[in-house]
């Protein structure tokens, strides 16, 4: 549900207001958000908060009843994947505005790609790059992937509250009918956020100045904001690589095992991380 | 007499176009027309010196409203970025409330209840 009005939300931006070139993105947003367009863009922007909040949730929930181990890890590795995909589409979405902050992310991507020695792939006009990301890539990766993360809830079954009760009588509840659920809590979830959204504008800074660092990232990235350059790019893999091997130390025998204590202790330092980024100023 | 007023008369219109050079800057037509406001270059001897001097001070003028337009927009983005790390703290911490929330409620029962 959320991904859908995020996509219907996005196209209705970029035929009727987003301007992806440089010069004028910025003035476009701004005039976005100034029209009656405006309600979108801030449903867009909730949306895809209250989305990357889901998945926090939701493998919170795969955590706790470690629905991971034996067949699941499949589903457990491309909801990894999926998780990224979300990351990036924050993170393009963020560098779409243009404002002093989406400049300051855009630079940051010019910069690790610098290290990469594949500055020249995002040379010229920086909202474009981002838009065929945002708007090309990025969904074309979700479609594919998310297709698979539910053609393997489907053969695998929705897995069991309780855990290691897969042997238990039966799966919990058929795939069609956890799908309805999911349906109806989707649209009501959406409702909410639309009636927030109504009174909400998401913030647009000024166009940008190059060659300062004023602002910090949005909360999902805030973890990174302390670390240096070499940081931003370890960092994130060593928690993708943690939440990858979590399976493996899953002991269905006992109440409680290693791998959920792995996934809780990756929460609690994204959280410090987080609460640290955002309290400290760095120059 | 005649004699010495025709000697006199015809010196005269001999001679008459050398006073030509006395009346220079009187004719009527021809010669170098120019604009009445033309009329005194003396009085733009210095403009070029009072253009760049007015160049120069738009010059300062511009670069001293762009550094203005800097230090707001400065300001305006350090506030707006202590509202949101703000609003992330409580973002997180909401996220964290809620996952507690997951973590009571799928918590394993005892053994025996």
């Amino acid at each position: 549900m959320l991904v859908a009005a995020l996509f219907v939300s996005g196209v209705v931006m970029a035929f009727f207001g987003y301007v992806p070139a440089a010069e004028q993105a910025h003035k476009s947003v701004a005039d976005i958000t100034a029209s009656s367009l405006s309600g979108i863009r801030s449903a867009h922007s909730l949306v895809a908060e209250v989305f990357l909040v889901m998945i926090f949730l939701h493998m919170t929930r795969i955590a706790m009843t470690r629905s991971w181990h034996g067949d699941r890890k499949k589903n457990w590795h491309s909801g990894i994947l999926l998780l990224c995909v979300a990351s990036l589409f924050f993170y393009t979405g963020i560098t779409l505005k243009w404002d002093q902050q989406g400049y300051e992310a855009f630079d940051h991507i010019v910069m690790l790609a610098g290290l990469a020695g594949l500055k020249g792939l995002f040379a010229g006009s920086g909202p474009t790059k981002m838009f065929v990301i945002h708007a090309v890539v990025l969904p074309l990766l979700l479609a594919g992937i998310l297709g698979g993360h539910m053609m393997l809830v489907k053969i695998n079954g929705i897995s069991p509250l309780a855990p290691g009760d897969d042997n238990a009588a039966g799966p919990q509840t058929t795939f069609l009918h956890h799908i309805r659920h999911v349906a109806a809590y989707g649209l009501i979830l959406l409702g909410v956020v639309h009636l927030v959204a109504a009174y909400y504008t998401p913030p647009l800074l000024g166009e940008p100045f190059a060659g300062v660092e004023w602002t910090k990232p949005a909360w999902p990235f805030l973890f990174l904001y302390p670390l240096e350059t070499w940081a931003l790019v370890v960092v994130p893999l060593i928690a993708i690589a943690v939440l990858a091997i979590i399976p493996f130390l899953a002991n269905p025998l006992k109440k409680w095992d290693a791998s959920q204590a792995l996934f809780f202790i990756l929460v609690m330092l994204w959280a410090a991380l987080t609460f640290f980024g955002a309290v400290k100023h760095f120059a | 007499m005649v004699k010495n007023y025709l000697a006199v008369a015809l010196t005269v219109a001999l001679f008459s176009p050398l006073s030509a050079s006395a009346h220079a800057g009187h004719e009527h037509g021809g010669g170098n027309p120019r604009p009445l406001s033309q009329q005194e270059p003396q009085a733009q001897s210095s403009p070029d010196a009072t253009q760049i001097e007015i160049m120069q001070e738009n010059i300062m003028l511009k670069k001293e409203l762009e550094r203005q337009k800097m230090a707001v927009e400065m300001k305006y983005a350090e506030k707006e970025t202590e509202k949101a790390a703000t609003r992330s703290s409580f973002i997180v911490t909401g996220m964290l409330f809620i996952g507690l929330g997951l973590v009571i409620r799928y918590l394993p029962r005892r053994a025996g209840k």
